[in-house]
């Protein structure tokens, strides 16, 4: 049977920034909280669904469930994962490799993975050019009709 | 210097804790994902005045990063503030004149881009 090493993977065993993992960990908790948000917004137009009776689901106080709605502070993963429960509703996750991620799904960004696409925006300077002080933020690759940003530093 | 993406120390003393989620929101813009109304981009009143604004939860200070549409789904930032400073309605009537003029001086007298509803401006 043939043996495999970490040398045959494409791993590596360079340390991943704090940086990247930071903003990893936005793109993660970002992901979550838009979702939750949503799904509250829908329940509440559609069913009168409110921050009271969220509250009451879970057992605290109005005021603690208008805190984290308007995402005042870091939420843990319990915190989220609470709300979730309270508005009836499971969370999916899927671990994808990045080796896995084709660039269909990226819609044509070339990046081994969404969330290295911050990174490498930022860190490696791709897709980023600078004219004077104005910043443009745009997207690596064929797009028919990208989105871009432009910042202004001034 | 970008604001959001300081080499250094930020000029508002913002940590990369609430950085990241600035970062996070731009990301998700200029890859074409969802962006849910008046919760990660709002148009502000009046709308007439074109100013939008991309704002930053789960970490304090949240942040608003001020702009308009030059063009369907291109955003121009023209400044971002911590959202603790915005405590009166002249902070945030500055806010808004702040894109006026930069956009002014910008584009000159050449016609904003107006649409009537969200999807008008990012789809």
């Amino acid at each position: 049977m043939a043996t495999t090493s970490i040398n045959d993977s494409v791993l590596d065993t360079k340390p991943i920034s704090k940086r990247e993992l930071l903003d990893y960990s936005a793109d993660v908790k970002a992901a979550l909280f838009r979702q939750i948000w949503k799904r509250f917004a829908y329940l509440e137009n559609t069913f009168k669904f409110s921050q009271v009776h969220l509250a009451k689901r879970l057992a605290v106080g109005k005021a603690v469930i208008s805190r984290r709605l308007r995402g005042e502070n870091d939420m843990r993963l319990e915190t989220l994962s609470d709300l979730a429960r309270g508005l009836n509703c499971r969370i999916d996750v899927v671990l994808t490799p990045f080796e896995q991620i084709t660039v269909a799904e990226l819609k044509g960004f070339p990046f081994k993975s969404p969330a290295s696409v911050a990174v490498a925006d930022i860190t490696q300077s791709q897709g980023v050019s600078q004219e004077g002080e104005a910043i443009r933020w745009q997207p690596i690759g064929p797009q028919e009709e990208p989105r871009a940003v432009a910042l202004d530093a001034g | 210097m970008l604001w959001v993406d300081p080499p250094g120390k930020h000029p508002e003393s913002v940590r990369q804790e609430a950085l990241r989620y600035a970062r996070e929101l731009l990301n998700q813009f200029v890859l074409g994902k969802e962006l849910i109304e008046r919760h990660d981009l709002k148009w502000l009143d009046p709308h007439d005045d074109e100013v939008w604004e991309l704002r930053t939860y789960l970490n304090k200070p949240q942040l608003r990063l001020f702009g308009w549409f030059p063009a369907p789904n291109h955003f121009v930032v023209i400044h971002c503030k911590r959202r603790d400073v915005l405590k009166t309605q002249a902070h945030w009537d500055n806010a808004i004149d702040r894109v006026i003029k930069k956009r002014w001086e910008l584009m000159g007298d050449i016609p904003l881009f107006k649409g009537w509803a969200y999807g008008d401006y990012i789809n």
